[in-house]
């Protein structure tokens, strides 16, 4: 696997070649700051994108294309990154010998179509096309509630800091998609398109320089490339209190949440000895909270813990009956206890660094994987590979107790499971 | 030990069947650092009455006995738990039921060898005591409750109750509470004992491995060779009914927002020979991509007339009949309805909708084939639906003509089917 990153003025080239697979990934990266009154708007410009341009002008045409380019497929997906919004735009397309010569000439002509050639009439809009895509972004906003667990974890995100971009919804919200019309979204694709950080990906067995001559011939991007701040979610106004909040659901099963900030925390910290804590703790089917809870206790299916580095908070969440909620605590709260007491094993510690070491030789294996780990590099200042490998086999079993001792619950939230 | 080619795909599969009766298929991938796992047995929720092999007797169990035989393969009389074992080498093991198959599955990098020899001893040594039985009960109890508050959930479930009169996908796969708290360590071992024999089981191993590695694994592990039994098993078949079952019912749901619909036709599947079979249900396949695809006329007029916000049209072989599925979100779900009808009967189709069709699947067929893990999905599927993997399948797709796509049109009995509407509870 071989990396190059290339630049002009406007954006980064970042091209991987290797001969793994039997097909070409690309992703156009935008990434721009989080605002709330944006979200909608973004969701609501990428699905229009990716629905019609000016040249495949109706939904058929765009999707025959694309059957015609061997099943292609270009969509965005949108999440968030700390402070930032992200957008990516991705397709896949075959390699030639499996395809016909020239393909990925024609995929990245489609994706310029998708980026620069959208179906626009009188500085706004077309009005078919954004009725229909309206349409799916009021079901997708009402239809987020329906997933009791998506839903519960936003209400606790609000919970513990709703000022905070982690309390966000990235579907979107319905006042913001009433004030939307055909000529403001049009503005605000001028701003996406002209504002953002753009970086383009492109794994695959490629040839660097025809690439990267294709690439920065169709994509001119007038993009300023600016030095961002770091994306980290800091926050010094915490609750002093832990916060509990039960709320009442016609719900077979409870969701319960649990917010924990990391209070400073050192880069080294944050970068590895958290990974190690979490997957001792409630990373895996081999963690505390899985052998306690789950297994010797009988409360739940699923229990977990997952960092987010970059918001500087852990996450617990599990589904109980609503009557275990107290037990439940007890025990999540004694392995968190047990955690800054030193009661783990060197066994549990190792085990934990190997899963980590493993999981960066899957990088390789998977283009999507490849693509995030350059970016986190680039844009979040990551280690690569080899440092990675050394600096987590540098954690120790003091490094972890030190660390469990500046994790702190914000917020505890249960939700419903009130069905008899 | 023979050697088969996925024509099309540069895909060698490497194929034995042990003494004992145990299937191996192994597709080693020379540019990965992954391999992949799949031990299973053809034992799944669609087992409802069989003889078993430990009494001779005829006999039915509870409803969610082959999950929990899933979850219980967990247990080790040493102590030793599989998830621990694997971890210690960054490997990631798991588990599923389905109606038709139950799989083991181990993922990872490192420690290959070890990694299948324990998988093979873990699964072939059941410990089932009355307190490790019970104590799994709250667990799946639990399982079953996150699905319960999911809405399409409930619709799929409810949605196979109008559609199967007798076929045991009326009940879903985990069983029911009530069903779940009557499984004892004797219903289980009497299930394992009949099911899990290797004669009715399926190795396969894909990614960076090497083939004779696993061969000699295989012969000499000493708790799978240990079972040399080959008892016939003898399941009874439950003959579903071509008519659909009820044809049309309204719920209320809690936690639904936007109304959903699920619409089945149902239609008999001739007895075919296997690649016949095939290219009849690609073809099936090809006919909704055309009808109801994201290209097709269909799609954009249903959007441009604001009738559903999501759909999704797929067809699946049940045993002996074709089940053609569409799911919708929708504010006026009977008008989606009358629509989907309405576009299979008079929607023209021509020969180059079939050809443009036919070269979309034949490259998401490449694509698949660039994951390991879901190229033993596919192999494991065409095991259990065909009795052997379709090593022609794009010669196959490549000979689909519009004739077959109309006559596989033509055999579709478009009234024979039924219609679910989940709606808001009013608050």
């Amino acid at each position: 696997m071989e990396y190059i990153k290339k630049e002009n003025e406007h954006y980064n080239l970042h091209m991987i070649k290797t001969d793994k697979f039997k097909s070409t990934s690309i992703e156009i990266i935008f990434s721009r700051e989080i605002k709330k009154e944006e979200i909608t708007l973004t969701n609501f410009l990428t699905s229009l994108m990716t629905y019609t341009t000016k040249k495949y002008n109706t939904k058929i045409k765009f999707a025959q294309e694309l059957e015609n380019l061997y099943a292609a497929r270009v969509f965005p997906s949108c999440y968030r990154l700390g402070k930032n919004m992200n957008v990516d735009f991705n397709m896949k397309v075959l390699n030639d010998k499996y395809a016909e010569d020239g393909l990925l000439d024609k995929a990245f002509e489609f994706l310029k179509e998708v980026i620069f050639n959208p179906k626009v009439e009188n500085n706004e809009f077309s009005k078919d096309e954004f009725e229909i895509i309206k349409n799916e972004e009021i079901s997708q906003i009402e239809r987020f509630k329906e997933d009791t667990r998506k839903y519960a974890m936003l209400r606790l995100m609000e919970l513990t800091d709703s000022t905070k971009p982690f309390s966000y919804n990235l579907k979107g919200y319905m006042e913001d998609l009433n004030k939307i019309t055909r000529a403001n979204l049009y503005d605000f694709y001028k701003k996406f398109i002209n504002d953002s950080t753009v970086d383009i990906f492109i794994v695959g067995n490629i040839d660097f320089d025809k690439v990267s001559k294709i690439v920065f011939d169709k994509f001119n991007f007038l993009n300023k490339k600016i030095e961002k701040d770091s994306l980290m979610i800091e926050w010094n106004d915490y609750n002093k209190e832990r916060k509990e909040v039960v709320e009442n659901d016609n719900t077979n099963q409870a969701k319960l949440g649990i917010s924990c900030r990391l209070q400073n925390i050192t880069k080294f910290e944050r970068d590895y000895v958290l990974n190690i804590y979490n997957t001792i703790l409630g990373g895996t089917p081999d963690s505390k909270f899985f052998k306690t809870i789950r297994e010797k206790f009988s409360l739940c299916y699923s229990v977990l813990s997952g960092a987010n580095k970059l918001d500087n908070l852990l996450i617990i969440t599990s589904g109980i009956a609503k009557e275990n909620f107290k037990k439940a605590m007890i025990l999540i709260e004694k392995e968190m206890d047990n955690m800054k007491k030193g009661d783990f094993t060197k066994e549990e510690i190792d085990r934990a660094k190997v899963c980590y070491l493993s999981g960066l030789d899957e990088i390789e294996d998977n283009p999507h994987q490849i693509i995030a780990h350059y970016y986190a590099m680039d844009k979040l200042g990551s280690d690569d590979l080899d440092v990675k490998r050394k600096m987590i086999n540098k954690v120790t079993k003091e490094d972890i107790i030190k660390l469990s001792n500046k994790i702190y619950i914000d917020t505890v939230f249960l939700l419903g499971g009130d069905k008899k | 030990m023979t050697i088969k080619e996925l024509k099309g795909l540069d895909v060698k599969i490497y194929c034995e069947t042990l003494d004992n009766g145990l299937r191996l298929f192994l597709i080693p991938y020379s540019n990965r650092n992954n391999y992949y796992i799949n031990y299973a047995t053809n034992y799944g929720a669609e087992v409802d009455e069989f003889v078993s092999c430990v009494t001779g007797k005829k006999t039915k169990k509870p409803y969610g006995v082959a999950h929990f035989l899933e979850h219980k393969v967990f247990e080790q009389e040493d102590g030793i738990d599989p998830f621990t074992y694997y971890s210690e080498s960054g490997a990631d093991v798991n588990a599923s039921t389905g109606y038709k198959l139950t799989s083991y599955t181990v993922d990872g990098i490192n420690n290959f060898e070890d990694n299948l020899n324990y998988l093979l001893d873990f699964v072939n040594t059941p410990y089932f005591t009355d307190e490790n039985v019970e104590k799994e009960k709250g667990i799946i109890i639990e399982e079953l409750n996150m699905y319960k508050d999911q809405p399409e959930n409930i619709l799929y479930e409810e949605s196979n109750k109008l559609l199967f009169q007798k076929h045991p996908m009326r009940i879903d796969i985990g069983g029911t509470p009530s069903s779940v708290r009557k499984i004892t360590k004797e219903i289980l071992y009497d299930c394992y004992d009949t099911f899990y024999q290797p004669s009715n089981m399926f190795l396969l191993v894909a990614g960076n491995f090497d083939v004779e590695k696993v061969l000699n694994i295989v012969k000499n592990n000493k708790k799978l060779n240990s079972k040399k039994i080959k008892k016939e098993i003898k399941v009874t078949k439950v003959k579903e009914p071509v008519e659909v079952n009820i044809k049309e019912k309204e719920i209320k749901i809690d936690n639904i927002i936007v109304p959903k619909l699920f619409f089945n036709i149902k239609s008999p599947l001739k007895e075919l020979e296997k690649e016949e079979k095939y290219k009849y249900i690609i073809s099936a396949d090809i006919l909704s991509y055309i009808l109801f695809g994201e290209s097709s006329d269909f799609k954009e007029e249903m959007l441009k007339k604001n009738l559903f916000s999501l759909f999704f049209c797929s067809c699946d072989a049940v045993d002996d009949l074709l089940i053609y599925e569409f799911i919708a979100e929708s504010k006026k779900p009977y008008e989606v309805k009358d629509e989907i009808i309405k576009c299979f009967k008079n929607r023209k189709i021509t020969k180059e909708d079939v050809e443009r069709i036919k070269k979309v699947k034949i490259s998401l067929e490449v694509m698949a084939s660039d994951r390991p893990y879901a190229l033993l999905d596919v192999a494991l599927n065409h095991l259990i639906d065909y009795g052997d993997i379709i090593y022609n399948k794009m010669d196959i797709i490549r000979s689909i003509t519009l004739e077959d796509v109309e006559k596989v049109r033509n055999d579709i009995l478009i009234d024979n089917n039924c219609f679910i509407v989940g709606y808001p509870k009013e608050k």
